[in-house]
């Protein structure tokens, strides 16, 4: 198990080294001078120009620049905003809860409706059902959730006035960030239960919206990894001893089961940052996503290279943790690769 | 495989006959077929994507309007069988008056193109920098493996925004960016192909006779490889076209008066209240394109690949 830690670190740090490459040298091919869109074409002197440019350490060679990027971030300094002038790090720090309270909430309503489904398709198999959740989930998985999160809100904000449009809480309510997270927040500011609420409405779309494909994705799995614990001949001995239908499937099949379908959960991560760019667009959710679209576009070169090695680096975290988890579950693993 | 060829011989202990070439087994395409069209699903996906080909291929002809046309005093007309709707624009009109219906069908063609390049761009690329990976080996592959790793960490959306935003907003850059997003995916299938037909005994075979790295690995090697790549294309065209739609609606695709899918649904965004069909239909229109690639796919996998049969 060491062994296949250490291997696995052989790879993750070349991996995020590779990231920081990637991240530093993807913005700077980016037309457009950043110093010139923050201070405007006109309006600024050479002098004040050369100034900001040295400011912000633009004006030293390409190796050094990523030299200096590196040796900070490493000691936890990502640079600062161009536009806001703020640390990178506390920017990331102050909107990455946001995305993280909405894909979590997606994942929780994925796997709450998926594994159900994904069972019940199983077990009654060429049912009604199983043909029904199976071309549900075919569904979900080709969704375009931009359109989507668009037909939520038309129908259920729109049409039937159930839910809001945008945002995280409704504006009566003043929630200082303590976790981050509003809806832990919410107890600590006193709102109480109707802040929660609030919070919970706000979320219900764009958490449907993000969780989608995951429920479709995680359906399809629990079926198919069900299907085939099902015809296990431990199943049947169980059955044999007299383990009730709904015991067996429960006890032994679903334990069994789950092994990968809790890998999916974990490759899923790297899903749900990706659709929190899209659905973070769509309802104009405060998070890391809408965020690193709006400084590709002011070429806040600081904070896309930083914000995409940290979410890069997050992806990289989880997927290593779920490979740790599979081969500690499943010893053949530790002997591939 | 070997599987397969065990299955095959006479269980009641009568010597094998001599092989007769594929005289007597059922051929390799009726095959295909054969396991294909037993699965419903993927001959709907076929008819459907077929059918989106078709109405792609015929655009100008089946589409009542031009396009770009705008009806004056159109505008926003809502579909025919809707209060104030006219048989004259069966899906309605947008808000300059251009016909939707007609944008949808030349809106086919873009999608169905930009499925199919991005597929051929990422196809070609990732297959050739995969089996190079897959038989050169060493620190060649090390070194390959390593690059797909960076670029799987990436969130591709925000991959392809930043692409685009280097080269400039075009649908021709949306498609490159899209494509090199996916190349990844390539490389991988089919360098675990290769390495899985490499130790084969025709590959060792050939060698004795003298067969170049050339002739092994594009000759020999990459047509037994081909299975998974193809079944990979198929769920590249979704991946694709779903992409290219999704950077439209960002604003960062094709230019706002070319008809595309995923631009049409960004512009209908702002009437969303007051004129839902501009965001309902083409919003259809990408779900049942993707939709019917992934179960075209689908049923490719199980029909050519017995292994991932589920």
């Amino acid at each position: 198990m060491l062994a296949f830690l250490v291997r696995r670190l052989f790879v993750v740090i070349p991996t995020l080294v590779g990231v920081s490459l990637v991240a530093f040298a993807l913005i700077r091919l980016v037309p457009g001078d950043p110093v010139l869109l923050l201070i405007g074409e006109r309006g600024a002197s050479p002098e004040v120009y050369e100034q900001m440019k040295a400011a912000y350490g633009l004006d030293k060679s390409l190796p050094t620049q990523y030299g200096l990027f590196m040796r900070s971030a490493v000691a936890g300094d990502l640079g600062q905003s161009i536009h806001s002038g703020r640390g990178v790090l506390e920017e990331f720090a102050d909107r990455f809860p946001a995305t993280l309270e909405l894909g979590f909430v997606a994942l929780f309503f994925a796997v709450l409706f998926g594994l159900p489904m994904g069972i019940v398709a199983a077990v009654k198999r060429n049912s009604v059902f199983d043909y029904a959740f199976m071309s549900v989930s075919l569904v979900g998985y080709s969704m375009p959730i931009f359109w989507w999160g668009l037909i939520l809100i038309l129908f259920f904000s729109v049409q039937l006035g159930w839910t809001p449009v945008s945002g995280r809480i409704g504006i009566v309510y003043d929630v200082p960030a303590w976790s981050g997270f509003l809806l832990v927040d919410v107890w600590k500011a006193g709102e109480g239960w109707a802040g929660f609420w609030s919070a919970v409405r706000h979320l219900l779309l764009p958490a449907t919206a993000l969780g989608t494909i995951p429920l479709a994705a995680i359906a399809r799995m629990t079926r198919s990894s069900m299907l085939e614990v099902l015809g296990e001949d431990y199943m049947r001995t169980a059955r044999a001893k007299g383990v009730s239908r709904a015991g067996v499937i429960v006890v032994h099949g679903l334990r069994n089961a789950l092994v990968p379908v809790v890998t999916v959960i974990g490759l899923l991560a790297g899903h749900i940052v990706t659709g929190a760019v899209l659905t973070e667009t769509i309802f104009s959710w405060p998070g890391i996503g809408r965020w690193l679209v709006a400084s590709v576009a002011a070429r806040d070169y600081p904070v896309v290279q930083g914000g995409i090695l940290l979410i890069a680096s997050a992806v990289i975290l989880i997927n290593t943790m779920v490979d740790l988890a599979y081969a500690w579950a499943n010893p053949k693993m530790r002997l591939q690769s | 495989m070997s599987g397969v060829a065990e299955s095959r011989a006479p269980s009641s202990g009568a010597l094998p006959e001599p092989f007769d070439g594929y005289g007597g087994a059922p051929s390799a395409w009726r095959e295909f077929w054969e396991s294909f069209s037993a699965n419903r699903g993927a001959l709907l996906g076929l008819a459907v994507v077929g059918a989106f080909a078709l109405v792609a291929l015929l655009a100008p002809w089946l589409a009542p309007y031009d396009p770009s046309a705008v009806h004056e005093g159109a505008f926003k007309l809502p579909p025919a069988w809707q209060e104030g709707g006219s048989m004259a624009h069966v899906l309605g009109t947008d808000d300059v008056g251009r016909d939707l219906l007609s944008r949808l069908i030349h809106g086919a063609r873009i999608s169905m193109g930009v499925g199919f390049m991005v597929v051929a761009f990422s196809m070609t690329t990732g297959v050739a920098i995969g089996l190079t990976a897959g038989y050169a080996g060493g620190w060649i592959d090390a070194a390959i493996m390593r690059m797909t790793d960076v670029m799987m960490s990436l969130p591709s959306i925000l991959l392809a925004i930043v692409v685009v935003t280097i080269l400039g907003q075009d649908l021709s850059n949306a498609i490159v960016a899209v494509g090199v997003v996916v190349v990844p995916n390539f490389v991988r299938l089919v360098r675990a192909s290769v390495l899985a037909e490499k130790g084969k005994p025709y590959v060792v075979a050939s060698r004795s006779f003298g067969a170049g790295h050339f002739r092994q690995a594009v000759v020999n090697i990459l047509p037994n490889c081909l299975a998974p790549v193809i079944v990979q294309a198929t769920l590249g065209f979704s991946d694709g076209i779903l992409n290219v739609a999704a950077l439209g609606f960002l604003g960062l695709g094709a230019k706002p008066p070319t008809a595309e899918w995923g631009t049409m649904l960004s512009d209908g965004r702002a009437y969303i209240e007051s004129a839902s069909w501009l965001v309902t239909f083409p919003g259809l229109c990408i779900l049942a394109v993707v939709l019917a690639f992934n179960l075209l796919g689908d049923g490719l996998r199980d029909a050519l690949d017995p292994r991932l049969k589920r």
